[in-house]
């Protein structure tokens, strides 16, 4: 009767319950927030690649679009062929960004920064929506490694080394030669602007005399047109008025017929002509 | 008064709370100042990973330092008896043991979140408690919670043993209390250093 009396007593002390509880609850807390970036809460879906060398990729990756983190590296297996499979979980919400063309690679930003992996987005080529658990395969690009990297230069170096020497030997002999070269060019050249200079000077000196005179000559022909061309005027005013009078003279009455008709006289004159 | 073994109480909870925020801050200061990374949320991820790490050695330590005298006085009483009524009582107080001191691991870890935070230069705290939470391995939690329970009852185990020890040969309780924390220190080290070589490698290994 005392043990269970004690039991009950124990069961229902407030501080425990409430520091059980509280515990509870903390750990309910950091489960969801823990959940949150790894997209516990919200649908995904499996993305899956192959490559050959799975070096520097490891569970629990993160997965970034764009430099946004949209997912988990979930598994990577080695598989029979030698190869290593890796599987992502994306977000549901970022499934139309990775399209056909979308490559996966393993990035790093900085040299202490931690690696992940990077999806280039694709939203003009987004693959129709696959069933709920199906898994889609996406590219992977590997990255060249250090020592790839050291072996290329290895292989470049003696054509590097070619070209900077014979880009040195331009620079010291060729160079030079050409520099003096183009200085004498130049020089020439100053030479020949200030001959021609000179000799526009001298030409436009001469030019401007004769065409002065000419505008002289010009000038006095004109004046002497215009004289030539009064006395014309008068010539003819004088022609007229004696035409005038001669017209008005009785000898001309005279000799004007007076069957003729006096109009179409001219006409008559022409036909006896033809 | 077997019951009362490891019992969940304030005194407890705070002092493993405060026990985690002085290990966070103590990492934090140890690691943000030499390498000049006060600004870097690694600094601060790097130092709840390891609270959360050192929590169950933590909480083993807190039960024989607050338990341990009355577990070796229990011990003790039973020394006369059949070995198997320190199994019985070890098995009765096994589970509820377990759960409280697997109840004080969220805590530590929530009083280590707080001192991260409380580290950073920057304002924008709710971000910063999310990226220290997306950060924790779940894993890390689910062995560490795994561990507490196992080094507790590692803990209560050697305790009524030196303390039946003590009593048969003679020796006073405190030497038995003494006795029982250094091989508590080593057991629960030596088990540290096991599960790490042994459990967390099988495990990573079968999960992929």
């Amino acid at each position: 009767m005392g043990s269970a009396q004690h039991r009950h007593q124990r069961r229902l002390n407030p501080e425990r319950l409430g520091l059980l509880g509280g515990s509870v609850l903390l750990g309910g807390l950091i489960v969801l927030g823990m959940g949150a970036p790894r997209n516990w809460w919200s649908n995904n879906i499996r993305l899956r690649f192959e490559t050959s060398n799975g070096a520097g990729i490891s569970p629990g990756m993160q997965v970034m679009i764009a430099g946004y983190p949209v997912g988990r590296v979930r598994q990577v297996r080695l598989l029979n062929n030698a190869r290593v499979q890796v599987s992502l979980s994306v977000g549901a919400e970022q499934a139309h960004m990775i399209g056909r063309r979308s490559r996966a690679t393993l990035t790093q930003d900085n040299l202490l920064d931690q690696a992940y992996i990077a999806i280039n987005p694709d939203v003009g080529h987004a693959r129709p929506e696959a069933p709920s658990g199906d898994i889609r395969s996406i590219s992977y690009e590997a990255r060249p490694s250090l020592a790839v990297l050291i072996r290329k230069l290895a292989a470049n170096r003696v054509p590097l080394e070619k070209v900077i020497t014979s880009t040195a030997t331009l620079v010291d002999q060729r160079l030079p030669r050409s520099l003096d070269q183009l200085d004498q060019t130049l020089i020439s050249g100053q030479r020949l602007a200030g001959s021609v200079e000179r000799e526009l000077v001298g030409n436009s000196g001469n030019l401007q005399g004769r065409v002065g005179a000419a505008a002289d000559n010009l000038e006095r022909t004109l004046s002497s047109v215009q004289s030539t061309l009064g006395e014309i005027q008068l010539l003819a005013r004088s022609s007229n008025a004696l035409l005038q009078s001669i017209s008005r003279s009785w000898l001309m009455q005279l000799l004007q017929p007076t069957s003729a008709p006096q109009l179409g006289s001219e006409d008559q004159l022409r036909n006896k002509r033809e | 008064m077997a019951q009362q073994l490891g019992r969940l109480d304030l005194g407890g909870t705070a002092l493993a709370a405060l026990g985690g925020a002085s290990i966070c801050m103590g990492l934090i200061q140890l690691l943000a100042e030499p390498l000049d990374q006060v600004a870097s949320i690694d600094v601060q991820d790097v130092a709840v990973q390891t609270t959360l790490l050192t929590s169950p050695l933590l909480i083993s330590l807190l039960l024989l330092l607050r338990e341990g005298p009355r577990m070796v006085r229990q011990g003790a009483r039973l020394a006369g008896r059949h070995p198997r009524w320190r199994r019985q009582l070890w098995l009765q107080v096994a589970w509820p043991l377990g759960l409280n001191m697997m109840a004080l691991v969220p805590y530590v870890l929530a009083a280590a979140l707080l001192a991260a935070m409380a580290t950073r230069p920057e304002l924008d705290s709710i971000s910063d408690l999310l990226l220290l939470l997306g950060g924790l391995n779940p894993r890390m939690l689910g062995f560490s919670l795994v561990k507490t329970v196992v080094f507790a009852l590692a803990t209560l185990w050697i305790a009524l043993q030196q303390g039946a020890r003590a009593e048969l040969r003679g020796f006073s309780q405190t030497t038995g209390l003494s006795r029982a924390i250094s091989m508590t220190l080593a057991v629960v080290l030596g088990l540290d250093l096991l599960w790490a070589l042994t459990i967390e490698s099988i495990v990573n290994n079968l999960g992929g």
